[in-house]
């Protein structure tokens, strides 16, 4: 058991950070703006989430301009995309430990 | 022993609710689960009513063979326009209404992804039978229009409810039969339309919508 919480990773720790993650694993790409809308996060909340994510190379930043407005999309890394289903794949592992 | 018991409950059910939250946001991000029934059964009767009206206006009964008076195929062209934007705004409509309910965006990446992937067949399909039409040649309108348009409820699929497939199928099968049938194409026209988006809608509005409410 102890080995299972152990690989967890701290840094998904949050429901937002596992939200945004989650999203970007079906998604090409998403911009700020619908991550926004699913997340149900203020901007200044999402933002310093999405930039932890970033500063852990877990995803990808792309900042873009639609007509006049800047429109950033983020994508999932490879490494990004590993930690993530490692981390599911121990979440699974804590359900199926107990019965 | 029993403290770590309830310590192991515990992570388990924290990892059940973060595993159902994954779930969830995979899906809404992904696919625009918000189609209302009512949007099928809406489409359905507008369908047959277009039939109707096409129905009485054709001297010698339902079969538009190649025996169609030129001067009618514009009236008849006017009145499907009219039937497709009538049926798609009364499907957003539902939907919308729907969405507000569950307080979801109606219009997410997920919606624009599906609307482009409905957009590029349905053209497609206009074209051919546009193509039809100005040669004169109305046998294979019908079937052309419920095949593009069964291709492109399957080609969506991936972006909603997938037992929407299930109606593109049904449809593109309906488009095969009329083609061996082209005098009967009024009634293939309003059983694929009509009866088939009708029996989807309810199916739809039974399995998804009636709990929600």
């Amino acid at each position: 058991m102890r080995k299972e919480l152990d690989q967890l990773n701290k840094i998904f720790d949050s429901r937002i950070r596992i939200g945004i993650m989650s999203a970007l694993i079906v998604n090409e790409s998403i911009n700020f703006n619908d991550l926004k809308a699913l997340m149900d996060a203020t901007d200044g909340n999402l933002a310093s989430h999405l930039k932890t994510l970033e500063e852990h190379a877990f995803i990808r930043v792309e900042k873009g301009f639609v007509g006049r407005k800047t429109n950033t999309t983020y994508s999932i890394t490879a490494e990004g995309e590993t930690a993530f289903r490692s981390h599911i794949q121990a979440l699974e592992k804590i359900i199926k430990n107990l019965h | 022993m029993y403290l770590k018991a309830l310590f192991m409950t515990h992570h388990k059910e924290e990892s059940l609710q973060v595993l159902a939250d994954i779930k969830s946001i995979m899906d809404r991000s992904s696919r625009v689960l918000s189609l209302s029934g009512w949007s099928g059964i809406w489409a359905g009767l507008v369908a047959l009513l277009a039939t109707g009206i096409a129905y009485q206006k054709l001297d010698n009964g339902p079969f538009i063979g190649a025996r169609v008076p030129t001067a009618f195929i514009n009236e008849l062209l006017i009145l499907a326009m009219l039937t497709l934007v009538v049926a798609v705004a009364g499907a957003f409509y539902f939907s919308y209404r729907k969405n507000k309910k569950q307080g979801q965006v109606t219009f997410n990446a997920a919606a624009r992804k599906m609307i482009i992937s409905m957009c590029i067949p349905m053209l497609a399909g206009g074209w051919m039978c546009g193509a039809f039409l100005l040669n004169e040649d109305f046998a294979y309108v019908v079937p052309v229009m419920l095949i593009t348009y069964g291709l492109t409820l399957i080609n969506s699929s991936k972006y909603t409810i997938s037992d929407i497939r299930w109606l593109g199928l049904f449809e593109v099968l309906t488009g095969g039969l009329a083609f061996l049938k082209p005098e009967w194409q009024l009634y293939f026209w309003a059983f694929g339309f009509g009866a088939l988006h009708i029996i989807y809608g309810f199916i739809m509005w039974n399995k998804y919508d009636r709990k929600g409410a």
